[in-house]
């Protein structure tokens, strides 16, 4: 199969003097179009491809330069050569398992076309040291949705749970690596109650997520890592309909101070409504079975 | 590609077999003087991270004595180099990603600003050290951490064994680490471990000054480099068993070492040590080899080489004359391992005892004159600060087994005279006390800065 890395092996032109793009000028869709091509035949995966969302959002998360207003339709914007680079960049590297402020960082700090080309040269193929530092998708674990235990950790929970010597105190932590105090079955039972009533509800299951991290959110002896991960999940939810939504990448959550969940979502997917539902009923459903 | 020499040194010219007592052979690589038409060559350009511990132990001269070195440093690089800088206490932040060195008094401002507070992910620091290089590492250029710290890692990953191997595989991607140790609470073992691993250079120093030979001294290296990450490795003949001379509470019997860079017109030791039995061949009785990296990233063998002696009876061995140039290095190696266990003693809180096996190494016959003053100075220091002197015996044992020496033999044997050391290049330069500066450097107008080392 023709990768981008045997190509890039061969004596070839540089990848920024492929680009052909002096004259381009498009809109968000137009430049997605673009650069998705352009990586695909370079050799580039089809996981490489943007789409008009996705560069709204890099747009909107500082990776993308402001695009020109169209002269004749104010409302219109205009992404040209410098927006190709940077997108064409922010793509390369997001998939090679570079966090967003790293990216924005480095275009941040290289704003200008040859310099651009320079970086887009210099990075097309990841270096060895890169592969062993930066967790790339390869090297990613597949993570379900939801993180379960195995079959004797659960059975160790059940046994906690009904265990008449500790009738107060559910520890997860050996399992969901908490390090908060141990909460006691009356407010474990209270927050599956939450997460059934979120799975039961009829408006946005992610806006009853989102009410739900906020309670948790105000609770006073968080860690900053707990903080930090349930700001990630405020920032991935859409805030009401019709929102651009917030995407990370690969988030650790805690969904409750007891308990910690694995999403994966793909910053190319926008998660439906019948998504998210099919995210909180799995993860409601894996709690009312296997821990009560 | 210029050649370098492999050089077999035995301390007699002959072995005797199933001998109660190992015979020792000096084995040299030396490189040849730089050609004429390379000695106006640059260096590679330099990818640099400079790793800046900020937890709030530093604060006062630690963090003063950083902040002045890694400007200076600054300084000094070259406009084809990059640097980035990153500073950390249970935070890691990057105060400055990778960036060609154009404009040297906007970095300066930007690593003067930062602050001591927090505890310490050393681990955390390194790493975004490395990430920050990572990405940007090419053969032709040269990626180098260079770590600053006073303290013991106790956020992130703790584990040192983890943390070499994590440094390890770094050096071995192209990205080197060198540390320097600042202060009186920072772990010497970490820290050395680290740049062993690593394939650089550990240092420590209290001073700006302190600091500063250490960094000139380590880009004289790198600018002079003929070779670099230069293993040796012996193997025993038939019924011989050989080992390294050096660390062996560290490495226990070990067989292959890490003996750094080696640069134009020098040579790198090592001290095979052999135990021949009944049944040895006198013209197999161990083979050397060594594998290094060229200047391009290119990686080269040399090797097999055999050590072959002609065997003698008890009475022609005894009167076997030594040769002196070699008995000094073979001491020097023999010296490097009994510090190590004197700094074990010390460790223990044993410190009379430690007293008394220096004494009893003074009595030695076959010390350099380097070696002796190194031997009094660290004696008088474990009376005067036990914490230094074992400080002092960690990096100065590292030292004598992995510093570059001159490409002639009889550097080694000749009387020790600092004033005459100025005249080496400055990483043939044999010091003392590692963790001093020769000659502090006199002040330079009012700017934190001061001089920059030529880097």
């Amino acid at each position: 199969m023709l990768t981008a890395e045997c190509l890039y092996s061969q004596p070839m032109l540089k990848i920024s003097a492929q680009l052909n793009d002096e004259e381009f000028l498009g809109t968000a869709e137009d430049l997605a179009a673009f650069v998705s091509d352009k990586l695909a035949s370079l050799g580039f995966g089809d996981r490489h491809r943007s789409t008009e969302r996705l560069v709204r959002f890099y747009a909107y998360e500082g990776l993308l330069s402001k695009p020109e207003r169209a002269p004749d339709d104010r409302r219109k914007a205009n992404f040209g050569p410098l927006q190709v680079r940077q997108l064409l960049l922010a793509r390369l590297l997001a998939e090679r398992g570079w966090d967003l402020d790293r990216i924005r960082t480095l275009l941040h700090e290289n704003r200008i076309i040859a310099q651009l080309n320079k970086l887009i040269d210099e990075l097309a193929t990841p270096t060895e040291a890169e592969k062993l530092f930066f967790r790339t998708r390869g090297s990613e674990q597949v993570s379900p949705m939801l993180s379960e235990p195995d079959a004797r950790s659960m059975k160790e929970i059940r046994t906690r749970l009904h265990s008449r010597s500790q009738p107060e105190m559910l520890d997860c932590s050996p399992f969901f690596g908490s390090s908060s105090p141990r909460p006691s079955r009356k407010t474990s039972y209270s927050t599956v109650q939450q997460l059934k009533q979120i799975a039961d509800s009829e408006d946005s299951p992610a806006e009853a997520l989102r009410l739900m991290i906020k309670k948790e959110m105000a609770r006073d002896d968080l860690s900053p890592a707990a903080r930090n991960l349930f700001e990630q999940l405020l920032a991935f939810n859409p805030t009401s309909q019709g929102d651009e939504p917030k995407t990370e990448r690969w988030t650790k959550l805690r969904l409750a101070h007891w308990c910690e969940a694995h999403f994966n979502i793909d910053s190319r997917i926008t998660p439906t409504k019948e998504e998210l539902q099919r995210i909180v009923d799995n993860f409601s459903k894996a709690l009312m079975n296997k821990y009560l | 590609m210029n050649q370098p020499k492999i050089e077999i040194l035995p301390l007699k010219k002959g072995f005797l077999r199933a001998a109660s007592d190992a015979t020792h052979v000096l084995v040299r690589l030396v490189a040849p003087a730089k050609p004429a038409d390379l000695s106006e060559t640059p260096r590679a350009p330099l990818d640099l991270a400079l790793v800046i511990d900020r937890s709030s132990s530093m604060s006062g001269l630690p963090i003063a004595a950083a902040l002045e070195s890694a400007v200076r440093i600054v300084r000094g690089l070259r406009d084809d180099d990059r640097v980035t800088i990153v500073a950390f206490d249970d935070h890691i932040e990057v105060v400055q990603s990778l960036i060609a060195v154009t404009d040297r008094e906007a970095l300066a401002l930007r690593i003067n600003a930062i602050d001591a507070r927090g505890s310490t992910n050393l681990f955390g620091g390194w790493e975004e050290g490395v990430k920050q290089l990572a990405p940007f590492t090419r053969k032709d250029r040269i990626a180098r951490v260079i770590l600053l710290s006073d303290g013991q890692a106790n956020q992130g990953l703790l584990n040192e064994q983890e943390i070499f191997a994590q440094v390890a595989k770094a050096a071995g991607a192209g990205i080197t680490t060198s540390t320097v140790g600042l202060g009186h609470g920072f772990n010497e073992s970490l820290m050395t471990g680290m740049a062993n691993a690593g394939e650089g250079v550990a240092n420590f120093g209290q001073t700006a000054d302190d600091l500063d030979e250490a960094f000139e001294e380590q880009f004289a290296i790198i600018s002079n480099s003929f070779l670099r990450q230069v293993k040796v490795s012996v193997q025993g003949g038939s019924d011989v068993q050989a080992r390294l001379v050096g660390e062996i509470l560290e490495e226990g019997i070990a067989r292959s070492r890490k003996l750094g860079t080696l640069p134009w017109n020098a040579s790198l030791v090592a001290v095979v040590e052999l135990k021949i039995g009944a049944s040895a061949k006198g013209d197999a009785l161990a083979a050397l080899n060594f594998e290094a990296l060229t200047k391009d990233g290119e990686t080269v063998k040399f090797g097999p080489e055999l050590i072959a002696l002609p065997e003698t009876d008890l009475a022609a061995f005894s009167v076997l004359p030594v040769d002196p140039s070699v008995a000094a290095a073979v001491g020097e190696a023999i010296v490097s391992e009994k510090i190590e266990f004197i700094e074990a003693l010390a460790r223990q809180g044993k410190l009379v005892e430690a007293k008394k096996e220096f004494e009893e190494l003074l009595k030695r016959s076959d010390l350099s004159d380097w070696a002796k003053q190194k031997v009094e100075y660290l004696k008088q220091l474990l009376d005067e600060d036990a914490i230094m002197a074992i400080k002092e015996m960690r990096y100065g044992r590292t030292r004598m087994l992995r510093q570059s020496k001159a490409a002639m033999m009889r550097d080694f044997d000749t009387q020790f005279c600092a004033a005459s050391e100025d005249m080496k290049e400055i990483y043939l330069q044999k010091k003392v006390a590692s963790g001093v500066a020769r000659k502090p450097k006199p002040p330079q107008g009012g700017t934190a800065g001061g001089q920059a080392p030529q880097v």
